[in-house]
């Protein structure tokens, strides 16, 4: 026989149940979500390469070329990672005719951007690489150096997709 | 001049002039009549270029006994010029004179031309025929006086009228093509503008006397020329291109209130002694000017400004970045130019910067992370146009060795640490 309390016990039951399941519902639907943005949607699955990066900023220039700011731990900083990074992210931009990269060591390396850049004549730059996707024009090219100071062309890495057409 | 008269004792004359006489008494024309009718005058004249005393000369009157209208030949039936009377009239139907001149005005400068250049009376010295200034009448002899006043303005002259291709042709060679500028208000400050009016273009004489840290930027060019002189005048310009203007930050209570606190740092004894170093570069009154008055905009608010139109980099440095060699590094840090300065801001967290641009002076804020002493340390920025480095040496800061600081993030950091020390 169903009591008031009883009845009280189970709604509170199912109530916490519900709750637990919308709260971790929105959890994932926000963690799917944030695996896109307006500028890698419509992109399919990424590659499970077991690459290590993060992407920190993105933003569009005026001529629409996707410039992307990436975080790669100082030992994480290797050629397999950095093959490993670009495929996902050839992938995750797969709409973006080009698509500029940056890799630093940390989120406070960005604080040099193109004025420290200009001011310091290029010196005490902290970059640690750059790739380029340039669909329109076949480019598709890591460059990095192998300390933080180095010249940003130290090391080079083509992965030469060949033009699209048009 | 006298005119005599013989009263109609015979009939034959009314009331008619039989002979004129000069002031002197001597005799000027004679009449001789037909009826009612002058048949011939005979016309004593003046000494001129071509007779050396007084001469005589006989005119014969063609009449129509209709209209009135007449001209008179000499003796040998050539027609004649005379002006006084006129030696050819014709008369419209309510009796005034029509001239027989070719109305055409024979020298205009194009063609064709519109029902506008027939010629008529009067005289360019009467306002009511001659010029006119912004649309108000003038007489075309004042016409040196209004060009020594500034501005601009539109002058018309009437070439219709008698003395007009004199006055007209006097003004081209006085005025040939102005040029006026159109500014935009950068950081009109005046509480009473609205935020329409504050982008709206001037001529360049709504801003000559811009107040302090009042900017106008150049947007367009007007030029006016005076080529057709009447009730035309030929403006060629640049149409505006109104710029978007980054959103001032003064008069915000926060940036009012750390501004404040600059101030106080400012007035500081060590703070004047301190920056008294820049004396070559700024004075201190300057610099107490500069703190009032430079333009602050929002960093994150300025979202539809792209980095090469801020004014944070000047034309040579954006020239240099535009040409530098092509490579993969210098290629992304050039499409750095066209993201907006909102933008920039976010992903490198800047916190001020200011413009190297005199095109375009003013500092840009980070809205959340300025305080006092970044105002004091971009107003110097501001006034003496130096770098970090530059700045760091002006003020004789120096590394822990002792040496002048090369690196502009180490000289920022060292300045900051000096207002920080000496401006409390």
């Amino acid at each position: 026989m169903r009591t008031a309390d009883n009845f009280s016990i189970s709604f509170r039951k199912r109530l916490i149940r519900c709750i637990a399941v919308l709260g971790f519902g929105s959890v994932c639907a926000v963690s799917v979500f944030a695996q896109s943005s307006r500028f890698s949607a419509r992109c399919g699955d990424e590659p499970k390469n077991g690459a290590r990066f993060k992407v920190v900023f993105e933003t569009e220039t005026v001529a629409k070329e996707l410039l992307i700011y990436v975080v790669i731990k100082p030992d994480k900083f290797t050629r397999e990672n950095l093959v490993a990074t670009a495929a996902r992210l050839r992938a995750r931009y797969c709409k973006a005719k080009y698509v500029g990269v940056t890799f630093v060591e940390n989120k406070e390396d960005l604080h040099y951007g193109l004025k420290e850049w200009v001011v310091s004549d290029g010196k005490g730059d902290p970059t640690r690489g750059t790739y380029l996707i340039d669909r329109g024009k076949g480019i598709d090219r890591i460059e990095y150096n192998t300390k933080k100071g180095n010249p940003l062309d130290e090391c080079a890495i083509d992965l030469n997709v060949k033009p699209t057409s048009k | 001049m006298i005119a005599l008269y013989r009263n109609g004792q015979a009939g034959c004359f009314w009331r008619k002039t039989l002979t004129e006489l000069n002031e002197s008494g001597g005799k000027k024309r004679t009449n001789i009549y037909v009826g009612s009718g002058i048949v011939a005058e005979q016309l004593v004249h003046q000494a001129d270029d071509t007779h050396s005393t007084e001469w005589e000369d006989v005119l014969y009157k063609h009449e129509d006994i209709v209209t009135g209208s007449y001209q008179k030949t000499t003796a040998d039936g050539t027609l004649a010029g005379g002006m006084d009377p006129p030696a050819r009239v014709e008369f419209e139907p309510l009796g005034g004179a029509i001239p027989d001149g070719d109305p055409y005005i024979a020298d205009e400068g194009f063609d064709p031309r519109p029902l506008r250049d027939f010629s008529f009376a009067g005289d360019v010295n009467s306002p009511e025929f001659g010029c006119t200034w912004d649309g108000m009448p003038f007489s075309c002899g004042l016409l040196s006086v209004v060009l020594h006043g500034q501005g601009s303005f539109r002058l018309d002259v009437n070439t219709r009228m008698s003395g007009g291709w004199e006055a007209y042709n006097g003004l081209s060679g006085m005025v040939s093509t102005w040029r006026y500028d159109i500014r935009q208000a950068v950081n009109y400050e005046d509480s009473s503008l609205t935020a329409a009016q504050y982008k709206t273009p001037g001529i360049l004489k709504d801003y000559k006397f811009l107040p302090p840290g009042q900017t106008a930027l150049l947007v367009g060019t007007v030029y006016a020329q005076y080529l057709s002189p009447f009730a035309e005048m030929v403006v060629g310009s640049l149409l505006p291109q109104m710029r978007e203007t980054p959103p001032s930050i003064r008069g915000s209570k926060k940036f009012e209130k750390k501004l404040d606190r600059a101030k106080e740092r400012f007035k500081n004894d060590d703070c004047q002694t301190f920056l008294s170093q820049l004396s070559e570069h700024a004075s201190l009154t300057q610099i107490k000017d500069a703190l009032d008055s430079h333009p602050a905009f929002s960093a994150q608010l300025t979202t539809g400004i792209l980095m090469r139109e801020s004014g944070i980099f000047d034309d040579a440095t954006i020239d240099n970045i535009l040409t530098a060699p092509d490579s993969q590094v210098n290629n992304l840090k050039r499409a750095e130019l066209g993201i907006t300065v909102a933008e920039y801001f976010r992903i490198h967290s800047n916190n001020a910067m200011t413009n190297m641009s005199p095109r375009f002076p003013g500092v840009y804020y980070n809205d959340s992370t300025y305080d006092s002493q970044t105002i004091l340390h971009e107003t110097l920025h501001y006034i003496t146009g130096l770098s970090d480095v530059k700045l760091a040496a002006a003020l004789n800061l120096r590394d822990d060795s002792g040496s002048p600081i090369t690196d502009p993030a180490l000289a920022s950091l060292a300045i900051k640490n000096g207002i920080y020390e000496n401006c409390r």
